[in-house]
């Protein structure tokens, strides 16, 4: 499915997770890969809940860290391509 | 504005270098990142080298352990390796694991698989285990089941790691070299290979819990550990660093701590000393107690019987087990040093071009 801003983003459930001081440790176990992602990515990853859409991200994102929409939605969209193609996330 | 740092793992490797600053982070803030947890002592084999001698303990019951696994989550514990004793010996062991997976814990399970059916394998797939991690002394019925003292079970782990390879498991074929299994390890190497699984070996035993030293009897000497890394460690030629002198001994009761069968907490596996019990106080308050100063404080250049050993960079030392062996973790003790004064000459002689073992 293509990502788009009206995609929901949800995380693929072969994949388990800790939050350490603010970074993220993204282990896929079948695959034996880990992934650490920053305190920005990291909020990414905590506000992919089924529910919110890639627009709804972008405008927190965008207002929590005070950068422009537009540089907000094209880091969030990228971070999360990355993230689907890699099956770490599957959109709805 | 978001970087990442990518990396493949056996889990929990000490080679897990793109992942040093999260390392360095939970061993500065005592987080403990990875736990081993003894669920039960209760085995169906009598391996000749087991340390676990203490069969007879009061287990946590489920609820006991679902309620630990969700302070270890808080606590920042993300990688959970659940041994024994023989794990499916807790017949609670499935519903354990699927209570790890839904916390986000990436889960290792050691076990001797003699008790793992179509059905089991079929729920570990769908778990979804980091690894799995079988014995196995060698591809002769005849010498395993002398090691394990128990007719029948090469054929159960064989056909347990043909069950878990057949589900694409992630499995790890694991054997300690002794006496009588050394000549097995380019049959058990190439077995690992041919079904897709990995292969790890080691020459360490560890004292046992009632004090006996399996070492003495079924471990392997200098010479035959010389001889054999002659034969097989050909890709080893380079001579390792020394480490570095106001470096941690280990991430023991920093960044990792073990849970026994009964709810007792250590600092790792080889630590058999407790320093408290969840069944009495909350892991996060035993955790934060004096009781671990001293391992935490603890650098190689405290090492004083080791630190100028000319041997040092190849030792295999540990802290909890030199403490079982010697009575004192920062002393040398015989196992690390025959390893070490083993690998050093092979190395050596490697380097030097020389192959003929003398």
């Amino acid at each position: 499915m293509n990502l788009t801003l009206n995609s929901v983003p949800q995380k693929t459930p072969d994949t388990v997770f800790r939050i350490i001081d603010e970074e993220t440790v993204i282990v896929e176990p079948r695959k034996g890969m880990v992934t650490v992602i920053n305190a920005v990515g990291s909020r990414i990853w905590e506000l992919i809940d089924e529910k919110r859409t890639i627009n709804n991200i972008v405008d927190i994102i965008s207002t929590e860290y005070d950068i422009q929409p537009e540089e907000a939605k094209k880091d969030t969209l990228s971070f999360l391509r990355d993230l689907s193609e890699k099956d770490m996330i599957s959109l709805s | 504005m978001i970087k990442e740092k990518k990396q493949k793992t056996e889990g929990f490797s000490s080679n897990f270098d793109p992942y040093q600053s999260i390392l360095q982070k939970t061993y500065d803030k005592k987080i403990p990142f990875s736990a081993h947890w003894e669920l039960t002592y209760k085995c169906n084999l009598s391996c000749m080298h087991c340390y676990a001698t203490n069969a007879s303990r009061n287990e946590l019951t489920s609820i006991e352990i679902e309620n630990t696994l969700e302070q270890l989550a808080q606590m920042g514990c993300l990688f959970l390796t659940f041994t024994g004793g023989e794990v499916f010996c807790r017949n609670d062991l499935l519903h354990i694991l699927q209570s790890a997976k839904h916390m986000n814990f990436a889960i290792q399970l050691f076990t001797n698989g003699t008790l793992i059916s179509e059905k089991i394998a079929d729920t570990l797939a769908e778990i979804g285990l980091l690894s799995i991690e079988m014995s196995l002394y060698s591809t002769s019925p005849d010498i395993h089941d002398k090691i394990t003292g128990t007719s029948g079970s090469h054929e159960k782990t064989i056909n347990a790691i043909r069950l878990c390879r057949k589900r694409n498991i992630n499995t790890t074929i694991k054997c300690p070299l002794l006496k009588y299994n050394i000549s097995e390890y380019d049959n058990l190497r190439q077995y690992a290979e041919k079904i897709g699984a990995k292969f790890v070996f080691d020459f360490i035993l560890v004292p046992a819990d009632d004090g006996s030293k399996p070492m003495i009897d079924h471990g392997l000497s200098e010479q035959q550990i010389f001889e054999f890394l002659l034969a097989n460690a050909g890709q080893k030629k380079t001579i390792p660093a020394a480490p570095n002198a106001l470096a941690p001994i280990c991430g023991a009761g920093s960044n990792v701590l073990c849970i026994s069968p009964d709810g007792n907490i250590s600092a790792c596996l080889a630590f058999r000393k407790p320093i408290g019990n969840l069944r009495k106080a909350p892991i996060q308050q035993i955790w934060n107690s004096s009781s671990l100063d001293s391992l935490r404080a603890s650098r190689y250049s405290d090492l004083v019987e080791c630190r100028t050993c000319d041997a040092i960079s190849y030792c295999p030392r540990c802290a909890g087990n030199a403490l079982a062996e010697c009575g004192n973790m920062l002393n040398k003790y015989e196992s690390a040093c025959t390893v070490a004064n083993a690998t050093k000459r092979a190395i050596e002689k490697l380097i030097s071009g020389g192959a003929n073992a003398t």
